[in-house]
């Protein structure tokens, strides 16, 4: 006995949430498949930034057009998702730094865009008068931000439920057989959809290789630490050019720690764990920036799961296999400022109206041996 | 890194008698222990107490055997006491802080003991976080520490055999007692009376020696009986205790409050280390998995004494040697001989005697449970009912768990509170997962590690 729906949703993180609720209000039935429990891995585990800030080109129109969607956030879902428009800095810590940066704002510009701006030191001390004093200069984009991935993943569950999404933990999908419908093979039983959405985050191309697709991902841990709540100083979220870092405090004074560390990834157990090594280069990172976070106090540390593509940019696409099948995973580390436009892209693809932002360089079968790739964190 | 064969975690009675067996045998071993002098709970600070005639005549019944383990293990072990570990890699790198020296440290271990002994269980109810509200243990930790005795009447409550002996070690400090509230009615449960038996069968003396003190407080005159509704009332600390005995509502003055229902393993760090646990219903806790040896789930991760399961002082140092025996043939070492630990003496009849009470017996909707990130327990109760289905979709949903101390005084709790809510099995509903550091940590001192351990 197989059951239906009008579109089946693998995966409950983010995309997975945003897409089945989208859906669900669309008058669509749909359920949505998690193989564990609902935002377990990097959705949970995310730092939470709304970052149009030095983005790959190709991700720069996608960022900017969700900012309104996260404006927008808590009305939507009706609950709060700790959204704020805090601007995010990336300063520079010396000459080469801050020439790096003029490069890419110039670069930006060129390609059209202006929500990227230099501010020189005088500016950029006065946005975070806390900084420390050797920093030169930034790059700054005024109206990025950040969210709480927890409050987020809670309100997203919430307005599933009561948009009528059925979220089942613990299914994990083994199977995936193209037809009409579409027939989606768990380990406890089958249902069938004609769409089906693969959002399976770092086991997205584990999904797509049931269906022949191959995209190269690797899983990696991205570290996070987090402090307890300190006096408020610092408003934005800040990163460097001298080395990886992204900082920014909680409404509550938690000060969050992270910036592309890769800890222990143990596949086997699906777990992460951080470096000891790592946390602490990365601690110093920060302390540099804000030197009296040395008497703040780290209280929790921690390394969620994800998957990171060859060229590091997400895969938005219709299968090229099986009609009926979207992909949209391998955000590696940094999805979660995309994911109300990933649900609307594709529910878009769904529906075949044309997207609301360029998708062409996300395609499932982009990737081709030897080509030209980098990674933007 | 640092290498070490054998890494011991605790200087308590399992602790010590391990080191002193594979210290001897050869191994070099090494003991990370967070206070100023090896002992672990029960012998707190026993160096000091043996050399303090007034504290070692109140205390001294405690540290039967202590002096002479402590002896033999500085001997053959290597230890670093005011020293917290921090994090441990499933490979056995461990992570550990000297809070003397300040400084981080990465050592290798061959094989890990974890020792780490009983942590007193909390016990929410109204006002259980108010400033002069403790836990017997914790009052029990300043009389051993440094004599610190409270300045005026205390006030009693719960049930087990801690909170009788610190009721007598209390009186022979010359601390008034202004009352002791039984939680148990007069007479033991028939279950209970069922273990006896073989109870004195196992341990006269400590039958007839928890005989006594029970008898010294029923009779002391100030003793209340199968009491209810406990709350600690007070603006900004405590000023008096209010509960209900033989029906009616007693309410009695009072600066200090301590109160107990025994004492469950501590596995911050076996949680940490992802070790399997199972879930003993007498102590209403989780323990490590272990098997006979004290190995646990993971290659050559052992787990020795309270830890493991409540079993008492001398069993903890029986099981820590014959552990470490063990550890010693894995690691390809002849240890000497000894004896196997005997059973659980009269441990089931204890458990039965004061069996755990419910998690939500004293609380009320609004009554803290996390107290670190102010989580009621009408809080996770409204999240279950939203849908949440264990401890850690709890956590992310209202933070329960997320503060400093790690979750460390709600864990349990907070699954017993799942599992009632839920109708389901505490094993099933399972635990919180624990994040490094497992105590918090200086940025500062964090960010040292790679400046020094670079290599």
């Amino acid at each position: 006995m197989r059951e239906g729906a009008d579109l089946i949703v693998i995966g409950g993180g983010l995309m997975g949430l945003w897409t089945a609720v989208l859906a669900a209000r669309d008058g669509r039935r749909v359920r949505l498949l998690e193989a564990e429990t609902i935002g377990r891995h990097a959705s949970s585990a995310s730092a939470g930034g709304v970052r149009s800030l030095n983005r790959h080109p190709a991700e720069i129109p996608l960022a900017r057009a969700a900012l309104p969607l996260w404006r927008e956030a808590a009305r939507d879902l009706g609950a709060d998702v700790g959204y704020v428009a805090s601007g995010q800095i990336r300063v520079a810590e010396d000459e080469a730094g801050l020439a790096r940066l003029e490069d890419r704002a110039a670069a930006t510009r060129a390609l059209g865009y202006t929500h990227e701006e230099i501010v020189g030191a005088n500016a950029l001390f006065a946005l975070e008068p806390a900084l420390a004093p050797h920093c030169l200069g930034a790059l700054v984009v005024r109206d990025d931000g950040f969210a709480d991935p927890l409050r987020t993943i809670h309100a997203l569950s919430r307005a599933a439920h009561a948009a009528g999404v059925i979220v089942e933990e613990g299914r994990r999908v083994i199977g995936l057989a193209a037809g009409s419908p579409l027939i989606v093979v768990t380990e406890s039983g089958e249902f069938t959809a004609p769409l089906v959405v693969n959002a399976a985050g770092a086991w997205g191309n584990a999904i797509a290789a049931l269906v022949g697709e191959t995209v190269p991902v690797t899983p990696t841990a991205l570290q996070m630490s987090v402090t307890e709540p300190v006096a408020p100083f610092v408003a934005a979220v800040l990163g460097t050019e001298s080395g990886m870092l992204s900082l920014k405090q909680s409404a509550a004074g938690h000060v969050v720690i992270g910036g592309g560390f890769a800890g222990h990834v143990d596949a086997a157990h699906r777990i992460g764990r951080p470096r000891p090594t790592l946390v602490s280069e990365n601690l110093a990172n920060a302390a540099r920036l804000f030197p009296h976070l040395d008497a703040a106090r780290i209280v929790r540390t921690w390394a969620g799961l994800e998957g990171i593509t060859r060229d590091g940019l997400p895969v938005i696409s219709p299968s090229r296999k099986v009609s009926g099948l979207i992909h949209a995973f391998g955000f590696s580390a940094h999805g979660f400022a995309l994911s109300p436009l990933v649900a609307r892209l594709v529910m878009e693809i769904a529906d075949a109206r044309p997207p609301s932002a360029p998708i062409t360089p996300f395609g499932v079968d982009r990737f081709q041996p030897a080509s030209e790739e980098r990674r933007y964190a | 890194m640092k290498a070490v064969d054998v890494l011991i975690v605790g200087a308590g009675p399992a602790g010590l008698s391990a080191a002193a067996v594979t210290g001897a045998a050869g191994l070099s071993t090494l003991v990370i222990d967070e206070q100023a002098a090896p002992g672990g709970q029960i012998w707190r600070a026993a160096e000091a107490v043996g050399a303090d005639p007034v504290r070692h005549a109140a205390l001294g019944s405690s540290y039967r055997g202590a002096m002479a383990a402590i002896a033999i293990a500085r001997q053959h072990a290597r230890f670093a006491t005011e020293s917290e570990v921090v994090d441990v890699s499933p490979d056995r790198d461990v992570l550990w802080f000297d809070k003397t020296a300040r400084t981080l440290h990465q050592t290798r271990a061959r094989a890990i003991l974890v020792a780490t002994g009983a942590m007193e269980r909390p016990v929410p109810f109204p006002g259980w976080t108010l400033p002069g509200v403790t836990g017997v243990g914790a009052l029990q930790i300043a009389l051993k520490q440094g004599g610190m005795v409270p300045d005026g009447p205390v006030v009693l409550a719960g049930q087990g055999p801690l909170l009788l002996l610190v009721a007598q070690q209390l009186a022979a400090f010359g601390v008034p007692i202004a009352a002791t509230l039984d939680v148990a009615s007069a007479f033991p449960s028939r279950t209970a009376l069922g273990a006896l038996p073989g109870a004195i069968g196992a341990d006269p003396g400590l039958v007839a020696k928890g005989a006594a003190l029970a008898a010294r407080r029923f009779l002391s005159g100030s003793a209340y009986r199968d009491i209810r509704d406990l709350e600690a009332v007070g603006a900004g600390r405590i000023e008096a205790v209010r509960f209900r005995a033989a029906g009616e509502t007693v309410t009695i003055p009072t600066t200090r409050l301590a109160v107990h229902d025994g004492v469950i393993p501590n596995t911050q760090l076996t949680r940490l280390l992802g070790l399997a646990h199972r879930w003993i219903d007498g102590q209403a806790a989780f323990a490590p998995q272990v098997d006979a040896d004290g190995l646990s789930s993971r290659e050559n991760v052992w787990v020795a004494g309270d830890g493991a399961g409540i079993g008492g002082a001398e069993r903890a140092a029986a099981q820590g040697a014959a552990t470490a025996r063990a550890i010693c043939r894995a690691l390809g070492t002849i240890p000497a001989a000894g004896d196997a630990p005997r059973g659980t003496g009269a441990r089931t009849f204890v458990d039965r005697l004061y069996a755990p009470l419910p998690v939500s017996h004293f609380a009320a909707d609004d009554t803290l449970l996390c107290r670190c990130e102010s989580v009621t327990f009408g809080d996770v109760r409204r999240v279950i009912a939203d849908g949440a289905t264990g401890p850690n979709r709890v956590k992310t949903a209202t933070r329960c768990g997320m503060g400093p101390c790690q979750g460390r005084i709600c864990g349990a709790n907070l699954t017993r509170l799942v599992a009632e809510e839920t109708g389901r099995a505490p094993r099933d509903v399972g635990a919180l997962r624990i994040r490094p550091p497992l105590k918090p940590l200086l940025l500062a001192d964090y960010a040292t590690l790679a400046a020094t351990d670079s290599a």
